[in-house]
């Protein structure tokens, strides 16, 4: 009863910043639902609270990243040199991917409810269309490359996170946004899934945006390149003015 | 400790900059090159985009210009008639540097024309300049006599509009000094390279000009053709990072004062050899990386 008060209590704060899913079987919260990037950032995390009204259903949240489009070249060698050859365009893929399933057997009526609503990596692949360069067999290892490198930047994954239940139906997910996370909008789609259909879904949003300096600078070269490229070159002779006044006089 | 680059869009850690700025501003120091050479591909090694390697390289062109002109332009060795000329060259070939670069970059093949341009400018480079050292020091003479040789005067003097350049006592067809500004405008825009290796022989071999006029010369012209490349990078592709550029220039400002130390115990010829060893040892590591079976054949780019 203290903890179903407190989960009330948490929910009632961090709840009026987000969107509520309509029937209230699944309620949502995040708890910070903007990120700043400052000249220090060195990586942030985003806590999802949620609270089920059915222990006996599962839970699917994914965070995603703005989408852009992506291409992956493959190099081949030519005259001795590696060079990009063969390449596949996927248009509008999420340049940051995470999620957490609260299903420990990934049952086939189950498999299919993620594939279609976009949980999983397999997902990933589903809607999106593909640009090819011609002599190409195997498309499957331009997907496995664009999975393997943007788990080396750090903005996928290779596992699904945990998700905590602190009784049977409040739960919590933690997911690490790495410095390398691409700024802009981020969505946090979350599911409530019985015998393997969705019955409830929402969407929350996140933004990922440089503060302070950092968006000063950016919104300057962005929206003023040239009194901004002018800046830069003042800086620059005002340095280069430094150093030869200061230069050791031989 | 980490710092966030706003332009670059990645967080690196910031000594990491401030030492390559000061490694770089030190062999300027000895040398007396500006260093442009190694700063881009030691960037591009270090993950910053090659766009952003390159943008931001300009900035820190017309600080180590700045630093280096005044000390010649206070012994009145800068021909500002020809370094004028040249720079309407410069201009020119920073705006076809500029189309260049973006028609590479729309192809996705970025990495490898910036590579292979290094290669093929620091391999000759090099090459050019170990020769000519070794030859100073076991013969005792200057190779300037086989390159007058091989240079054809003919031609040169055949070009038209003609002008007197009364400081370097020259009358020369506007284009020589407009082509080689040309070329320097170039490699700044695509490469973020001043050139002054590839300028000086030239001012000197081609142009004629008398060598103590040179090096002021060229800088001069640098300043301001990097200064356009910076502009030009700015507004056409958002890729000037003025935060990478500020650290790197700090770096410089404060690597260039030991290394002007360092120079005075190594001198001319010598001095040369062991830059023309660096400059051959990062072309070597450039080839290496696209001759080599790459670490991973896959690479993604996001747009």
């Amino acid at each position: 009863m203290i903890l179903r008060l407190f989960i009330i209590a948490v929910l009632g704060v961090v709840l009026p910043l987000s969107a509520r899913a309509d029937t209230g079987d699944l309620v949502i919260g995040v708890a910070n639902n903007h990120i700043d990037v400052t000249v220090g950032f060195s990586g942030s995390s985003i806590e999802v609270f949620g609270d089920r009204r059915d222990k006996d259903t599962d839970v699917a949240i994914v965070m995603e990243g703005p989408r852009k489009k992506v291409t992956i070249w493959q190099k081949d060698r030519i005259a001795g040199t590696w060079v990009n050859r063969y390449y596949t365009k996927f248009k509008e893929m999420p340049v940051y991917y995470n999620y957490a399933i609260s299903a420990e057997i990934i049952s086939a009526p189950l498999q299919s409810a993620m594939l279609k609503n976009g949980i999983g990596h397999e997902a990933l692949f589903r809607k999106v269309s593909t640009k090819k360069s011609s002599g190409l067999k195997d498309e499957n290892i331009f997907q496995d490359a664009l999975l393997r490198k943007n788990q080396d930047l750090g903005v996928f994954f290779k596992k699904s996170q945990p998700i905590t239940f602190m009784n049977d139906n409040f739960f919590r997910v933690r997911f690490a946004l790495p410095p390398s996370a691409p700024t802009g909008e981020y969505k946090i789609y979350s599911f409530l899934i019985k015998d393997g259909k969705v019955t409830e879904r929402g969407v929350d949003l996140l933004t990922v945006e440089q503060v302070g300096l950092n968006a000063f600078i950016y919104k300057a070269a962005h929206e003023y390149s040239l009194i901004y490229a002018l800046v830069c070159i003042f800086l620059a002779l005002f340095f280069g003015w430094l150093a030869g006044a200061l230069r050791v006089k031989p | 400790m980490q710092i966030y680059l706003p332009i670059a869009e990645m967080s690196i850690p910031v000594e990491m900059i401030f030492l390559l700025g000061g490694f770089v501003g030190f062999i300027s120091g000895v040398f007396g090159v500006g260093g442009g050479f190694l700063t881009t591909p030691l960037l591009i090694f270090m993950g910053i985009p090659s766009a952003v390697a390159v943008g931001t390289q300009g900035s820190q062109l017309v600080a180590s210009g700045v630093s280096g002109v005044t000390g010649y332009w206070r012994r009145g060795h800068v021909d500002f008639m020809v370094g004028t000329i040249m720079l309407v060259g410069g201009i020119g070939g920073s705006l076809v540097g500029i189309v260049f670069f973006q028609f590479i970059k729309y192809l996705g093949q970025m990495d490898l024309i910036i590579s292979l341009l290094y290669i093929v400018l620091l391999g000759s480079i090099g090459i050019m300049m170990l020769f000519e050292s070794v030859f100073t020091i076991f013969r005792k003479k200057s190779v300037k006599s086989e390159f007058n040789r091989l240079k054809s005067p003919s031609l040169i003097s055949k070009l038209p509009y003609k002008m007197r350049f009364p400081r370097s006592k020259l009358y020369i067809s506007v284009f020589v000094p407009i082509g080689i500004g040309f070329v320097s405008g170039f490699l700044v825009s695509t490469m973020g390279v001043g050139g002054g290796f590839l300028l000086v022989p030239a001012m000197i071999y081609i142009l004629g000009m008398p060598p103590l006029l040179v090096a002021g010369t060229s800088l001069f012209q640098i300043i301001f053709t990097s200064a356009f490349a910076t502009i030009m990078h700015a507004t056409v592709s958002n890729s000037v990072d003025i935060l990478l550029a500020i650290f790197l220039i700090l770096g410089g400002v404060i690597g260039a004062q030991f290394g002007v130390l360092v120079s005075r115990k190594i001198t001319g010829a010598r001095a040369r050899i062991i830059l023309a060893l660096l400059v051959l040892g990062v072309c070597t590591q450039l080839g290496i990386q696209l001759f080599l079976h790459p670490y991973d054949i896959f690479v993604m780019v996001v747009q």
